[in-house]
């Protein structure tokens, strides 16, 4: 149960209506605007013409963006408190008990008011998972790893070589350092990331990074993409071989892989240049 | 004498309300701290931080494909090429020397916070004109509403607090309130300054974008008032 904002926003407006008298004149093309905007974004007919307005690239969602929620939920909780305060016994500039009993109310009703937004919205921190930062460069510690070591090696010369490495580390490559130049971007494996470019990628290229990425899905089902369809590991090390790639990064576990070690050591392509805690780096054999 | 004025007034609502200023504050603080400090950002579908460092190290031209280092075989979309934030960015790197992963991550982020704070702090003034302790629990319920209201991608306080640095979160917290605000107090000039910012901060793909929408309507919704209380005059 999370995401309720919508609701309370409705209340919140039906609550100013209700008390829309005390409204002041001016305030209330901002209560006239709240009502058409959210109406216009509810209804189909003229959601459609916002979409068309906003272009594909952008989904339904993003038009929610458009109804001022935290501006009238502000407005109608605040007004909410005041009013309640009202039923109350005692006059507020009254000194002693009566005052310190309607402060305490104060503080109920704004308790409430939290609590309310508590329920209808969300008590963890995102609704998309962010991880712990770890350094500085808020990243995963063990891709952190990989890329300082290739930008301190001195038989690594950046600019001249070309990285191929599973995801994890490519995702957070060039956004390190802009010295790094990589066989495929992250929009290999986000689509939508292509709204950026008019270059794409040859089938080749996607069966490698099947081969390297055999987990990769996005609903992390842990379950290979049609393993019967990926390449065998002498194919997949030829293709990258073939495929101009100079700087390999294989998972430990990958590379221990008897078959993988048999295929890089038939192709004698890559050649073994040094290892993280979690990452084998190879280079081609120049 | 106004800037005076403007002191003792804030002085006078910490001093005779300290306690919803408190709250508001430590509110503040904890989410700067969890979200920019002790959080990764959410990247998504953003390429603002690799094209911030493709500028660094090409130069001000997009001619490196910013995803791979490589150069372009077939192109970059104009619109890609007219968003300015990243060239902002990138320039304040070079003259300060800070890396663009503290400025994306944490400094950019917690600025784009306080600055929609202040919008709503002026939305506070604006409904509340005589109140202070109405606009002392106004803000109050804005930062509760931003605690608690980032359970989707797209709502504006999950945009400030993960991805604060992207034009999206500048529109959404920022743009969208004062843009509002300046429409209801009449200030067009200032509101069609919002919409160009927003055309040059977020990709509006060749659409004239958020802000001049909001002033499509406030613009109808105001001439329909007007003509409303005139027939009831009349």
């Amino acid at each position: 149960m999370s995401g309720q904002y919508l609701g309370l926003f409705f209340a919140a407006l039906l609550f100013l209506w209700l008390g829309s008298k005390r409204v002041d004149t001016d305030k209330k093309p901002l209560f006239c605007y709240s009502i058409v905007m959210a109406v216009v974004v509810l209804c189909p007919v003229t959601a459609w013409v916002l979409l068309k307005y906003q272009t594909a690239f952008y989904t339904y969602s993003h038009l929610f963006l458009l109804i001022p929620m935290v501006l009238v939920l502000a407005w109608g909780m605040t007004e909410g408190t005041e009013r309640a305060l009202e039923y109350l016994p005692g006059q507020p500039e009254r000194a002693g008990f009566a005052r310190k009993y309607r402060k305490l109310c104060e503080g109920v009703a704004l308790f409430l008011c939290a609590m309310l937004l508590m329920l209808a919205g969300t008590v963890a921190p995102a609704a998309e998972p962010t991880a712990r930062t770890e350094n500085d460069s808020k990243m995963p510690s063990e891709v952190l790893e990989v890329l300082c070591t290739l930008e301190t090696m001195e038989n690594v010369n950046l600019q001249e070589e070309v990285l191929l490495a599973p995801d994890e580390v490519l995702e957070y490559a060039r956004a390190y350092n802009g010295e790094f130049r990589l066989l495929y971007g992250r929009n290999m494996w986000i689509p939508e990331l292509n709204a950026y470019t008019y270059d794409t990628y040859l089938p080749e290229l996607q069966e490698i990074h099947t081969w390297l990425n055999p987990f990769n899905d996005p609903f992390r089902t842990m379950i290979p993409k049609v393993v019967e369809e990926n390449m065998t590991p002498a194919q997949g090390i030829r293709s990258i071989a073939e495929s101009g790639c100079t700087l390999l990064v294989l998972e430990g576990a990958q590379y221990e892989n008897a078959e993988v070690r048999n295929a890089l050591d038939q192709a004698d392509n890559f050649v073994y240049l040094t290892e993280t805690d979690e990452y084998v780096i190879l280079q081609k054999r120049k | 004498m106004k800037k005076g004025n403007g002191k003792k007034s804030t002085n006078s609502i910490v001093v005779q309300y300290p306690v919803i200023c408190l709250v508001a504050a430590l509110l503040i603080l904890f989410q700067i701290i969890w979200n920019f400090y002790m959080h990764e950002p959410y990247r998504g579908v953003d390429i603002t931080t690799e094209t911030v460092q493709t500028i660094l190290r090409e130069g001000y031209q997009y001619q490196v494909n910013p995803m791979t280092g490589a150069p372009y075989t077939v192109g970059v979309p104009t619109r890609l090429k007219i968003l300015v934030l990243p060239y902002v960015y990138a320039s304040i790197c070079k003259v300060t020397g800070v890396s663009p992963q503290t400025l994306l991550y944490e400094w950019v982020p917690m600025l784009v916070l306080l600055l929609s704070y202040f919008v709503y702090s002026r939305w506070a003034v604006y409904l509340f004109p005589e109140n202070q302790k109405k606009q002392c629990i106004f803000m109050l319920l804005v930062v509760l509403a931003y605690q608690f209201g980032s359970y989707t991608s797209i709502t504006d306080s999950f945009l400030v607090f993960h991805s604060g640095y992207e034009g999206a979160a500048i529109r959404a917290a920022v743009l969208l309130p004062l843009a509002l605000l300046f429409c209801l107090k009449g200030k067009w000039i200032s509101a069609a300054i919002c919409a160009a910012v927003e055309l040059c901060i977020v990709w509006t793909t060749y659409g004239l974008g958020y802000v001049a929408l909001i002033m499509a309507v406030v613009a109808a919704c105001k001439l329909a008032r007007r003509n409303f209380e005139k027939r009831r005059a009349a």
